[in-house]
């Protein structure tokens, strides 16, 4: 089911009743609820992979409880073997065909023929997500960040809640867990701050991310007959593509959660907004960096420390490395993550230089330039994510500079997307404005007039409904 | 929660009288090549005049269904002729869905003597959603079938453009879009003036793709085979010729063929490997008049031949 359906549309306000109205005065059977509703959810989709959902869900939850009631070798055991589990579920679902196909690709190279066997099965939708929230809640555990739920019923519900089951923010057990076991309440303003969040993000979502996605698939599909010009364009309105399409998920997600009573950690912060790379990591799938720096990131660097700098630059290369790798199988995705890796451990070591150039300019001049650098990178390394392969991604990127500018006859093609540049100027300044706050709740707060506040949100469900693309496009976070 | 739930409902009642402005406002201030979401001045086109004429139309030999390949191939006057009148209850991307839904309307009160069914393998495969379009903007009344079908397709497009269409017919009824090359002749027919479009679209090499035949359509073209022959209507379907790089770039045309075949009974007539060249095409699905007149031969001898004409009254 997804959230820009008719389907979900239906199933929100149904659980939304029944869930304040009718299991409202026990928790137990609430959270009950709460689990079949996110089942049926996620079985909307493919009701087979439900068992797994739920193999996986119980053997976390009873790893937990063992590492929380052992000690020494036998609790890192139990941790390793948890481990083991989530990765072996994570890699024979999405990862067996690539490493196969891999292998076979280098024996060819040596001078040997094998003929691996390869799965033809689809990757269970939002298993990266919830192999990531069962991973967490043991680590955290084994950390003592947090103890085990007694409740099987409370744990599932962390990790199956439905606004963020398939496609994230990834949560910590640290967050969400406490609010799972006590009673909630319905609190006007977190509800009305819930609403916001999910008409902004159906806005994100079909206006800009599904009206502009033919024109990004005709321009990436076709790339070697394109001008540069196209390119340019086709890499750029990725980018909003990109933003509008995880970032809608993202608000839709946590404001279906708030409206339910839970508050989900927030996953993009107005990142084209971001000076460097380092704080684009921070305003961009922050569930995911936060995840990766914390669990691999931080213990490769402790492990590492006798090394000194050259410990955070390991530590860097190979989490976003595994980070490029967690967003698909595919050499494409590794490189994307490689290059946001490289570029990192570059801003560390030219940390002292771009502090002293900062010092010899206007520091409003030297974060333009540093927004406008950050953006034109992620764009780049953007490309790697969007194309097919990495050959492809390498082939776009020179065909954008070999082909000829401009090729008249293409402006045809432009004509149905003339709107598109002032739904990103919309999109740009709406967040522009709202910068210093995490979320768009505080900029309908800006607007004092309540005529005034409800006509922007009629306008924003003008905008869906006349602008809107509903052709059942799936959210390109699903596949990972 | 009761203050948040009533203004929430509040704001749902807003939504629609918003939303009806906000279509006028739409179609009226934004140009037509950019109105993605509300489709109608392209789409209303000759099929207006074929759903007047239909209301008063009477004693038709030979009732003929589909998409345009079918109103611009069949010109009644050459079927006269050989004394066969003929109506054509073509619309523009017309599919399966659309023809029951015309079938079920018009079938009984027209009572033809033999129903040509046009068929083509893009119609099988798409969603309707387009053939909809065609149609609402053509027809002069929305009855309940047409309402519950729109409303079944779940597109957003057609809501709007329906929507849009119902209140701006309380004011006033456009006419259809006119063009040099074109023109409405009688009886749903429509020829084109010129011999073709653009000569270099049949030089062109198209990617190659399979068709995809959608199972709704199968199950209302089942229906349409179904509802016809129940009333003793002898049923012949019929591909138009298109052109030859057109035609090639389908994977799957046997596989078509063989689906339609699997109708026990009914004749079928595959143009596309008869003696047809792309100088009697006005563009890669449409003949010229001069392919007109060479089709409409072919069908006559055809019908003849099945001693399905001269008509028996």
């Amino acid at each position: 089911m997804l959230f820009n359906s008719l389907g979900f549309l239906l199933f929100f306000p149904l659980v939304f009743l029944l869930y304040w109205f009718v299991f409202n005065k026990n928790l137990k059977v609430q959270n009950l609820f709460l689990l079949v509703c996110s089942y049926y959810f996620y079985s909307c989709w493919d009701w087979r992979f439900l068992f797994l959902l739920m193999t996986s869900t119980l053997i976390d939850y009873y790893f937990g409880l063992a590492i929380h009631n052992k000690e020494g070798f036998q609790k890192k055991l139990f941790l390793w073997l948890s481990i083991f589990n989530n990765l072996v579920i994570l890699g024979f679902f999405k990862y067996y065909n690539f490493f196969t196909l891999s292998t076979q690709n280098l024996l060819h190279h040596l001078g040997f023929e094998i003929h691996p066997y390869l799965l033809s099965i689809a990757l269970p939708v939002g298993i990266s997500f919830y192999t990531f929230h069962g991973m967490s809640y043991v680590f955290d555990i084994y950390y003592k960040k947090t103890k085990p739920v007694s409740s099987f019923v409370d744990y599932a519900v962390f990790v199956c809640f439905f606004p963020l089951l398939v496609a994230g923010p990834i949560e910590r057990a640290t967050h969400l867990l406490p609010q799972v076991v006590v009673k909630r309440f319905f609190n006007y303003e977190e509800a009305k701050a819930g609403l916001r969040l999910v008409l902004w993000g159906f806005f994100k979502k079909v206006v800009i991310a599904d009206s502009t996605a033919p024109l990004v698939n005709s321009i990436f599909n076709a790339h070697h007959t394109m001008s540069g010009l196209s390119l340019v364009i086709g890499m750029i309105c990725f980018g909003f593509q990109a933003y509008g399409d995880f970032g809608g998920y993202s608000d839709i997600a946590r404001g279906t959660a708030k409206l339910l009573g839970f508050d989900l950690i927030i996953n993009f912060n107005f990142p084209f907004y971001a000076k460097s790379i380092s704080e684009f990591w921070r305003r961009w799938h922050m569930s995911l960096n936060t995840w990766f720096m914390d669990y691999l990131y931080m213990p490769i660097t402790i492990a590492l420390r006798n090394y000194g700098k050259r410990a955070i630059f390991i530590g860097l290369f190979v989490t976003f490395f595994l980070s490029g790798l967690w967003h698909g199988p595919s050499w494409n995705y590794i490189l994307f993550g490689v290059f946001h890796g490289i570029a990192l451990i570059f801003e560390i070591r030219t940390a002292k230089a771009r502090k002293k150039l900062s010092k010899k300019m206007p520091i409003g001049i030297f974060n333009f330039f540093g927004r406008i650098i950050t953006f034109a990178y992620v764009l780049f390394t953007w490309v790697f994510f969007r194309a097919r392969s990495a050959h492809d991604g390498a082939n776009y990127l020179t065909d954008m500079f070999t082909r000829p500018f401009i090729i008249k006859p293409e402006y045809k093609m432009y004509i149905q997307y003339m709107h598109l540049p002032l739904l990103f100027i919309f999109l740009y300044m709406v967040d522009w404005i709202n910068r210093d706050a995490n979320n768009i709740s505080p900029f309908f707060d800006k607007i004092k007039q309540r005529p005034v506040r409800y006509g922007f949100y009629l306008m924003l469900v003008l905008f869906i409904l006349l602008f809107g693309t509903f052709n059942k496009t799936a959210f390109i976070y699903f596949q990972f | 929660m009761k203050a948040f739930l009533r203004k929430f409902i509040l704001f749902l009642l807003l939504v629609p009288v918003v939303w009806i402005l906000g279509l006028f406002a739409y179609v009226k201030v934004i140009p037509g090549f950019m109105q993605t979401n509300v489709r109608v001045n392209f789409y209303r086109n000759f099929n207006t005049y074929t759903f007047k004429d239909i209301d008063t139309v009477k004693n038709v030999d030979i009732l003929v269904a589909g998409p345009s390949s079918g109103f611009r191939s069949f010109d009644p006057r050459i079927f006269g002729q050989a004394g066969a009148r003929t109506f054509i209850m073509g619309s523009s991307a017309q599919s399966p869905v659309q023809t029951e839904y015309l079938v079920n309307k018009y079938l009984d009160k027209i009572k033809p003597k033999m129903f040509v069914y046009v068929i083509d393998m893009q119609s099988f495969s798409s969603d309707g959603a387009e053939g909809w379009l065609f149609l609402m903007n053509n027809i002069t009344h929305y009855d309940g079938g047409f309402l519950r079908n729109v409303m079944e397709t779940k597109n957003l497009i057609l809501l709007n453009t329906l929507t849009y269409n119902m209140v701006a017919g309380l004011f006033s009824k456009p006419e259809p879009a006119k063009y040099d090359f074109e023109s409405y002749v009688s009886n749903g027919f429509v020829q084109y003036n010129t011999p073709y479009r653009d000569t270099s679209v049949f030089s062109v090499t198209y990617s190659k793709a399979k068709c995809e035949f959608g199972d709704n359509q199968k199950q209302a073209f089942e229906r349409i085979i179904d509802a016809v022959r129940e009333r003793n209507i002898p049923i012949v379907f019929v591909q138009t010729p298109i052109a030859k790089k057109f035609f090639d770039r389908v994977t799957n045309p046997d596989e078509f063929d063989k689906y339609i075949q699997s109708h026990s009974g009914i004749h079928y007539i595959n143009c596309n490997y008869s003696n047809f060249t792309d100088h009697e095409m006005w563009d890669v699905i449409h003949m010229n008049q001069s392919g007109v007149d060479k089709f409409d031969h072919l069908l006559i001898d055809s019908f003849t031949s099945w001693k399905l004409l001269p008509i028996k009254r």
